[in-house]
Formats: C-alpha cells, sequence, structure tokens
C-alpha cells in the first residue's frame, strides 16, 4: 500500500478554515467526499463523529486521525487537512492538533485498515517531517513532500 | 528490574487507535520503559504514533518488556489489559 493510492491531490487542505472539532470533521468529510461521491458527505461526518465519541483520535504530537467504517467506500481513502492555529480536538496529551488525516474504510477491512494506520504513523512519528508539513507553502508541496516521504521507506 | 512477557492479541481489532490509547495510558502511569515488538519491531509503550507503526492486528504474538523501579507492576497491569481485550465491547 502506497500513500499515493490512498491519498488523492484533491483531498489535500493546505489550510483549514475550521476552529472546532465539529467543524474540522465537516471539512475532512467533504473533502473525503470529492473522492468518494458516492457517498454522502453527511454520512461520512457522521461516522468519523461517532468514532470520536469512543474517544478522541487526537493521538498527540499535534496529530489527529479521524477515522471510520462505511459499506459504501471500495477502498481506504484519505485526507488531509492543516491547521496552522491548531484546533482543540480533546487530543490525548491535551495539546491543539496541526496535522489530521482523516481515513475512510470499507467494512471488514480490519487488517488493511491498520496497515493505513501503520503507514501513516511512520510517516508522522518524525518530528522533522511533522515540522516540514507546518512549513509548506502550498497544497501541491504538501502532497509532494507527503508522497515523497513515503516513497523513501 | 527487567520483566518481560509474550501474548498473543485476542481482541478483534489488534492494536488499533483506541486499543493503543489504552495501553498509553496505562504505562504512563509508571515510571518503567516499556517497550512492545512485533517480530522485528518495536515500540514505545507511551507512544500511540509508535504503537501503531506496528500494526499488530487479531492473533499477533508480541512482547512486552518493561525496564524500571516498577517493572513488575507494569507488565501485570498491561496483561490484565491485554487479557481484558483493552476493554472492548
Amino acid at each position: 500500500m502506497k500513500m499515493n493510492d490512498i491519498l488523492k491531490p484533491e483531498a489535500v487542505i493546505f489550510e483549514l478554515k475550521a476552529q472546532d472539532k465539529i467543524s474540522v470533521i465537516q471539512e475532512l468529510s467533504e473533502a473525503l467526499h470529492k473522492i468518494n461521491h458516492q457517498v454522502r458527505k453527511e454520512d461520512i461526518s457522521e461516522t468519523l463523529n461517532k468514532r470520536e465519541e469512543l474517544g478522541s483520535t487526537g493521538i498527540g504530537s499535534g496529530v489527529a486521525i479521524p477515522h471510520g467504517k462505511l459499506n459504501k467506500i471500495e477502498t481506504i481513502t484519505a485526507a488531509f487537512g492543516r491547521s496552522s492555529e491548531g484546533i482543540d480536538f480533546d487530543a490525548q496529551d491535551g495539546e491543539l492538533s496541526h496535522l489530521f488525516f482523516a481515513l475512510i474504510a470499507p467494512e471488514n477491512s480490519a487488517g488493511q485498515h491498520l496497515k493505513a494506520l501503520a503507514k501513516l504513523s511512520r510517516l508522522l512519528k518524525s518530528l522533522a517531517f511533522r515540522e516540514a508539513l507546518l512549513n509548506a507553502k502550498s497544497e501541491e508541496q504538501l502532497y509532494e513532500m507527503i508522497i515523497k516521504e513515503d516513497n523513501s521507506y | 528490574m527487567h520483566s518481560e512477557k509474550e501474548f498473543i492479541l485476542k481482541n478483534k481489532l489488534g492494536l488499533h487507535v483506541r486499543a493503543a490509547a489504552q495501553l498509553v495510558k496505562l504505562a504512563n502511569r509508571f515510571s518503567s520503559q516499556i517497550t512492545i515488538y512485533k517480530g522485528n519491531l518495536k515500540a514505545d509503550a507511551k507512544s500511540i504514533l509508535d504503537l501503531l507503526t506496528l500494526a499488530a492486528a487479531k492473533n499477533t504474538t508480541i512482547k512486552v518488556t518493561c525496564q524500571g523501579s516498577d517493572a513488575k507492576d507494569s507488565l501485570n497491569a498491561i496483561e490484565n489489559l491485554i487479557k481484558n481485550e483493552f476493554h472492548e465491547v
């Protein structure tokens, strides 16, 4: 699995408008809907919100990975959004979240889902890479950086 | 002090985000350095990002090692969490 299989340039948001948890989920759901027209964006946001109710996916280090499963999805799809200011996402370490990777996956894809999460985590573990994402100058640059970093593994 | 033990993950989703978050929360209650091994991969049990890199699915064998003054207690606590399948419903 490569990042360019799951993340498309259209689903990258250079600067999120959202300032709170509810609206950032909406913005990411819109991005995911762009590449999954068959699923209503309301259904995507509902799925992501339901998962958040079980515990925040703000996993610390300024990273959040809202995710969920939907039966109308054929393959795992990601969206990425960046917030320079940071958003209170109830992160486990109490810090604001800046980098949002949203993932939606088909039902019964636990194995693939874990692999996608592992791939994202491997990229985001690097402080230098997280800082580079925050310093990117455009959507195109963000996308290129993610794909290039992924290919270096 | 050093304690270690192997476990097989029996919960349906393996070491997914919620399970990893629970493990981190528990590990942070101890001063020991706690490391999770899956084959030749290893992860710091106090970092969700690190734990997720393992992609440890159901039925994966993991080894937990605890190093520090409360090694034994921390291993016992983690054993309980794994055996209780991370309190998954």
